[in-house]
């Protein structure tokens, strides 16, 4: 997939090869998180942001998109959302999903401290982050035929909640109330995206610390 | 029959699509993201598909003249829509019958389309359809019931009048009402000087007070409580469907000229309530009780068919939908919801997102738990 990136989808897009080429890891542990940072893979729970359970222990790769993106010309970056990362097992083509992690960025949670008005939603904001990536991506024959191989193909949006007031604790349980619906069950919740699915995909939020599972 | 709705360059809506209408819809999002503009318009395109429905049985039953005139400008203006019209603005409410024929009533480029005398509804596909509209400001009900005699000829605006004539429809069909979850008795009094409307406790600490000085929570879920009791219990769908078709009949002068085409009681009949943010200065605890209430009358215990949208800002209302959906699932007595016919939207930048969960039978409620998350974010950051 890399591959493709740096030679299809530049030509494709008519754009100048970046100076580095996107960050990417590997790991065929059976359970990992993503982060959007340099680790990407991580092995301890609670120190990514993206749970991923991969049972069967498949070779799974990790792309940073969003780094890849970014040092593509500004003409082109200028006013696209993109997602955080692609993730895709290697040696076979069972999984490969885009995936949009929300608690690394700050400016999608509203400080009600200071009135600067309405923003848009942090889950609509990465839901069209994941739609625009995909589309960006599907355009490209070479790596839209690439993905269309694949038996599961998802846009999953990991939301990772606020944990309780550390300097109030127990007593205040409106966070662990409001986010009960996250416990009910393990599986993310797949949503219904009519863009998303056009292109083959299925949307799926795995909110409060659910886990996505590579089969 | 099936509804749908395709919105297009409608004030806040840019494109908004709703297929296959369920019967209990509710719709969320922030203020101005164009809730109330949806169900505005689904309200004024059900009313139209309601007129051309009389209009058919009327020519059906050989009344030849075109009984009246759609005025679509004046409709738009009446339910505050027109400064959103553009010329780009397009609106199709399309039924599906039993019978699978489509019928489209259509609003693009300016014009109506869809309810012309060459577009008639086959007399096996007719429906009476009854549209009630409940605004936010139902509030000024008790008001204006207290005031109604010295504020004639006052005008509250379209959505206001509308509630309150279905308002007194009800209340003329009623003595008593009991709003359990206010643990409060609604009491119709007839005097000499009109109905007077009375709110007595119904709990130890026994009081009676004139229904404009009650809560601000019982004046505006009143109305809601009543209207949906009168719309599933005693309102007779046939009834006003042939006052309907006595006045056109009586304008045209063509009453002997009338040969039914078929009997009411043969027509299909649906009630649709729309709700503007039912837990209006509600206790939580109570708006849940009022959904409970509203569930079991219009889809549990109703004699006629009901659908019911409604606009709500309340986590607890959206939350408590999965608890009615888990309830309808087991089997359990009281209230319940059946997630097939349950859709749930969040309207945001003028489209909308579908909240019903594909892969279990919930809702995804965390749109509104969003605020929670960001209130302890930043107090733990500040910390």
């Amino acid at each position: 997939m890399d591959t493709l990136l740096t030679n299809q989808f530049l030509t494709h897009y008519a754009l100048a090869k970046p100076n580095a080429s996107a960050p990417a890891k590997e790991t065929n542990a059976k359970y990992f998180e993503l982060s959007d940072d340099a680790f990407l893979i991580h092995f301890v729970v609670g120190d990514g942001v993206a749970p991923y359970k991969n049972n069967s222990v498949l070779q799974v790769k990790v792309i940073n998109y969003e780094t890849f993106h970014i040092g593509l010309p500004a003409a082109f970056t200028h006013g696209k959302q993109i997602c955080d990362l692609l993730a895709y097992t290697k040696l076979v083509n069972n999984y490969f999903s885009l995936n949009e992690l929300t608690d690394t960025d700050p400016a999608y949670v509203i400080d009600f401290t200071n009135s600067t008005g309405p923003r848009k939603g942090k889950r609509n904001k990465a839901m069209d982050q994941l739609q625009n990536t995909l589309s960006l991506l599907m355009a490209v024959p070479d790596i839209k035929a690439f993905i269309d191989n694949f038996i599961v193909k998802k846009c999953c949006f990991f939301n990772k909640k606020a944990t309780p007031p550390t300097v109030v604790p127990t007593i205040l349980t409106a966070i662990t109330s409001f986010n009960r619906i996250n416990t009910i069950t393990e599986e993310g919740f797949e949503m219904s995206h009519p863009a998303i699915e056009a292109l083959g995909f299925k949307l799926f939020e795995y909110s409060g610390g659910k886990a996505a599972n590579i089969v | 029959m099936k509804e749908s709705l395709s919105i297009s360059n409608l004030g806040p809506i840019k494109h908004v699509e709703l297929n296959d209408l369920g019967d209990f819809i509710v719709l969320i999002g922030e203020s101005g993201s164009g809730k109330s503009t949806i169900m505005k318009v689904l309200g004024l395109f059900r009313w139209l598909y309601k007129m051309q429905n009389i209009r058919s049985y009327l020519k059906h039953s050989n009344i030849s003249k075109s009984p009246f005139k759609f005025r679509m400008e004046t409709y738009l203006k009446n339910c505050g829509l027109e400064e959103f019209v553009t010329p780009k603005t397009s609106i199709i409410y399309r039924v599906t019958a039993s019978s699978d024929k489509v019928y489209d009533v259509k609003f693009a480029n300016g014009r109506l389309s869809g309810t012309s005398n060459s577009e008639l509804i086959y007399a096996g596909d007719m429906s009476f359809i009854k549209i009630s509209f409940i605004s936010e400001t139902r509030n000024i009900i008790p008001l204006w019931a207290d005031k109604g005699a010295q504020l004639a000829g006052g005008y509250l605006g379209f959505y206001f009048h509308e509630v309150y004539n279905d308002f007194e429809l009800a209340t003329n069909a009623l003595k008593d009402f009991n709003i359990p979850f206010l643990n409060l008795k609604f009491a119709v009094r007839r005097t000499s000087q009109g109905k007077k409307f009375m709110i007595e406790s119904a709990g130890k600490n026994k009081y009676e007070i004139n229904f404009k000085n009650s809560s601000s929570g019982t004046q505006t879920s009143i109305p809601i409580s009543i209207l949906a009791d009168y719309f599933s219990s005693t309102f007779n769908p046939e009834e006003a469907f042939n006052r309907s078709l006595f006045k056109y009949l009586s304008n045209s002068d063509r009453l002997t000229d009338f040969k039914p085409v078929k009997n009411l009681s043969e027509i299909d009949q649906k009630i649709f309530m729309h709700i503007e943010e039912p837990e209006l200065s509600l206790f939580p605890d109570a708006q849940c009780m009022l959904i409970s209430s509203l569930v079991e009358k219009c889809f549990q215990k109703s004699v006629h068919k009901m659908g019911i949208i409604l606009s709500t800002h309340s986590p607890y209302i959206v939350n408590h939908l999965n608890l009615l959906i888990k309830s309808y699932d087991t089997k359990n007595d009281g209230a319940g919801l059946d997630y097939e016919k349950v859709n749930v939207y969040q309207v945001v930048d003028g489209e909308i997102f579908d909240l019903k969960i594909k892969n279990q039978r919930l809702i995804n409620t965390n749109p509104l738990s969003e605020t929670i998350d960001n209130i302890y974010k930043e107090y733990n950051r500040l910390a």
